[in-house]
């Protein structure tokens, strides 16, 4: 069985993330299961037993929360990432990977430096926005996959080499951030604001998970409908007079 | 403290000139004088004439039908009272409501005012008045895209209110139950109920122990985190309640009260359990106040919550509901879902819960309890609007079967596929963004079946 593990689901659930692992596993019941993690538990990825690990967003609180718990694995974390096994961290779950998180007043917060980057904390602005981009990988898709989704969020990201992100921005709410790419890879770790859910937004990129999983010639459930209402939300996307402004 | 007089004047002038108009306009305006004001007098708040007795309520929902309760009960007890009941619940709907109720030499007529603050405004209002009483109804999952999270809301609620205030917080939310610590408390809870159980919600936003991060183990939930939990590991425990409401009679309308160890009868205002707590938090405050146990019992007698959300009529045995679901927000629809779709009757629910002129972020259908709709008792679901594919596929992923749905572009086609069979039900669910679509749907409904097109 492909085990999903779900890391600290009781408080990484906000903005409907908890369902991006439900699509990969109702997609193949009968090869996936899924695993939860909860605070104090000792992951399941530390012995071996993960074969993809998710995160969802949470309240900042529980970011520290998160950090202090999986701060004991993070080497642990950083072997199954070098070796190339898939994990996807969604909203401000992934900002926990990066070398630190900045918060209003200017202090830092350490975090588990999985990838180059930090992420600043403006509580008083919250950012929204629908979002269109592109995802590439030529292993999968054989070109480029269209990405649409919607941020709403506290945090920018700074300092990710143009070479390390995950998705590359066509459009966002303005243009200063349309010019700055989304998320975060390396290898496949994978780590997005965009919430919608992603995967329920983007079946492309969902059935690209399956591959990682290693399931041949992937289908997700109800495709047909999550195509097609893929397709109208990038109709909106594509659509000059769609205000990117939610 | 010139600006402040002629924002004062300008005020009472915008007031009257909105009154005059509104045969024209049918316009309330209620918060314009208060913005005008405002932009005259940047601290008008902080100037103007306050009553002797400031309370103010705030929370996800319930605000306004308990500032309502609050409202009628004091001037049941012979209080004069202002309220931004009818306006706005930011700075410029309080400002307003001061300004309209001030003689001209800043003297406050009323001696109670009861104040709506939306949590998000928190700072700007609490800076300049500092009410006696805060009432709280709950932290619960709001709009992501503007309150993000409770424990946000909460922080900014925290953070912004002065200490000394006295509060009045519901034991069974553990987020909001937890407000400046250090300020003088009060608490209400509902005690457990024979409908209590452990309900299986996508969302519960207090999970984790506050004093060891142990997993809490919830007795029951009502809503979201809404109930009593305990950690088996440190024995935290939801706080006990000052004013507990040990009995809800719904038979005879009654509920009952344990008010510190005088239990008390009051007429029940409302059934819902959202309504009930409301009631319940008004009581307390009223208890807490001094006002006459007797008063309090009268003023219950008539006081009614505003009906506008919900309206139900039958026609030749078919009864059809519109019930104002506030989209966007998991728990509010996962509360009317579970309301809606538990009552009795085979039935068919019409939803137009979309704002039809925005792009919306429909996330919050995957924290919303949509599974409710797998029910024996529903025979079919009509979604209608700009993207019903995307509620289509939530109703799947929630176990509806496909042949039970059906979608459409407007709500003209839904006659043809509504079955008008008497003894049945038939359920509108719309947002607040769609008052007019259901007045529409409820004239189509009204027409078919005074045309003859019910059936057995």
């Amino acid at each position: 069985m492909i085990n999903i593990e779900v890391l600290y689901p009781e408080v990484a659930n906000l903005y409907g993330d908890a369902f991006n692992p439900q699509v990969l596993y109702r997609s193949y019941p009968d090869l996936i299961k899924i695993t939860e993690t909860h605070l104090n538990e000792k992951p399941a990825f530390v012995s071996g037993d993960a074969d993809f690990v998710f995160m969802g967003a949470m309240p900042e609180k529980y970011q520290e929360l998160a950090i202090n718990l999986l701060g004991k694995y993070r080497d642990s974390f950083s072997d199954y990432v070098e070796s190339g096994r898939p994990a996807l961290f969604t909203g401000n779950a992934f900002e926990i990977m990066g070398d630190y998180i900045e918060t209003d007043l200017g202090e830092r917060i350490e975090t588990l430096g999985i990838y180059h980057g930090y992420a600043k904390r403006d509580m008083v602005n919250r950012y929204n926005s629908m979002y269109h981009g592109v995802f590439v990988d030529e292993s999968f898709s054989g070109g480029e996959m269209q990405i649409v989704g919607f941020k709403s969020q506290f945090t920018k990201l700074y300092g990710v080499s143009n070479d390390a992100h995950l998705f590359r921005t066509i459009k966002e709410r303005d243009a200063e951030n349309s010019s700055v790419d989304e998320g975060v890879r390396v290898n496949n770790f994978m780590g997005t604001y965009l919430n919608g859910p992603l995967l329920i937004m983007n079946p492309a990129f969902a059935r690209y998970i399956l591959h990682l999983l290693g399931i041949e010639d992937p289908h997700v459930i109800y495709e047909d409908v999550m195509e097609y209402a893929h397709k109208k939300r990038l109709e909106d996307a594509l659509n000059p007079n769609t205000s990117f402004a939610v | 403290m010139l600006r402040f007089f002629v924002a004062l004047l300008a005020a009472k002038l915008a007031k009257l000139a909105i009154t005059i108009l509104k045969p024209i306009t049918h316009s309330e305006g209620s918060h314009f004088p208060g913005q005008l004001a405002l932009k005259l007098c940047p601290d008008f708040l902080a100037r103007a004439a306050r009553p002797e007795l400031v309370i103010a309520v705030t929370g996800t929902n319930g605000k306004t039908t308990l500032s309502n309760m609050l409202s009628d009960g004091f001037q049941h007890a012979g209080y004069r009272v202002i309220s931004n009941r009818w306006g706005s619940n930011m700075e410029p709907g309080v400002a307003s409501i001061l300004a309209e109720n001030s003689t001209l030499s800043n003297r406050s007529r009323a001696q109670v005012a009861v104040i709506e603050v939306d949590e998000k405004s928190s700072k700007r209002i609490y800076s300049r008045i500092t009410p006696d009483y805060l009432v709280c109804t709950q932290f619960t999952r709001d709009s992501m895209m503007r309150n993000a999270h409770p424990y946000y809301i909460f922080d900014f609620v925290n953070e912004n209110l002065p200490d000394g205030v006295k509060m009045i917080l519901n034991a069974d939310d553990l987020i909001s139950s937890s407000l400046k610590k250090d300020n003088p408390r009060t608490y209400y809870s509902i005690a457990r109920q024979p409908f209590d159980v452990l309900k299986n919600s996508m969302v519960n936003d207090a999970q984790v122990c506050p004093v060891c991060n142990n997993h809490l183990t919830y007795d029951y939930t009502r809503y979201d985190h809404i109930g009593h939990a305990h950690c088996d590991k440190c024995g935290f425990t939801s706080p006990e309640a000052d004013y507990l409401l040990t009995d809800i009679d719904y038979e005879n309308r009654i509920i009952r009260i344990n008010c510190k160890g005088k239990v008390l009868e009051f007429n029940m205002v409302s059934d819902g359990i959202f309504n009930t707590y409301d009631q319940l938090a008004a009581i307390s405050l009223f208890m807490e106040y001094g006002i006459d146990v007797e008063k309090i019992q009268n003023a219950f007698s008539s006081i009614q919550v505003v009906g506008s959300r919900y309206l139900t009529d039958t026609i030749d045995g078919v009864e059809f509901t519109s019930n104002m679901t506030k989209s966007l927000i998991a728990p509010a629809c996962s509360a009317i879902f579970d309301y809606i779709t538990s009552r009795p009757k085979e039935k068919e629910i019409v939803i137009f819960i979309e704002d039809p002129h925005t792009i919306d972020n429909n996330a919050y259908m995957y924290e919303t309890d949509f599974e409710y709709f797998n029910n024996p008792s529903i025979n079919k679901i009509i979604i209608v609007g700009k993207r019903p594919q995307e509620f289509y596929l939530r109703f799947l992923f929630a176990g509806v079967p496909e042949e039970k749905m059906v979608q459409v572009g407007s709500i003209e086609e839904i006659d043809k596929h509504l079955s008008y069979k008497r003894g049945t039900a038939i359920y509108f669910l719309y947002d607040n963004y769609q008052v007019a679509t259901n007045i529409r749907a409820r004239e189509i409904v009204k027409k078919a079946l005074e045309g003859g097109a019910a059936h057995d």
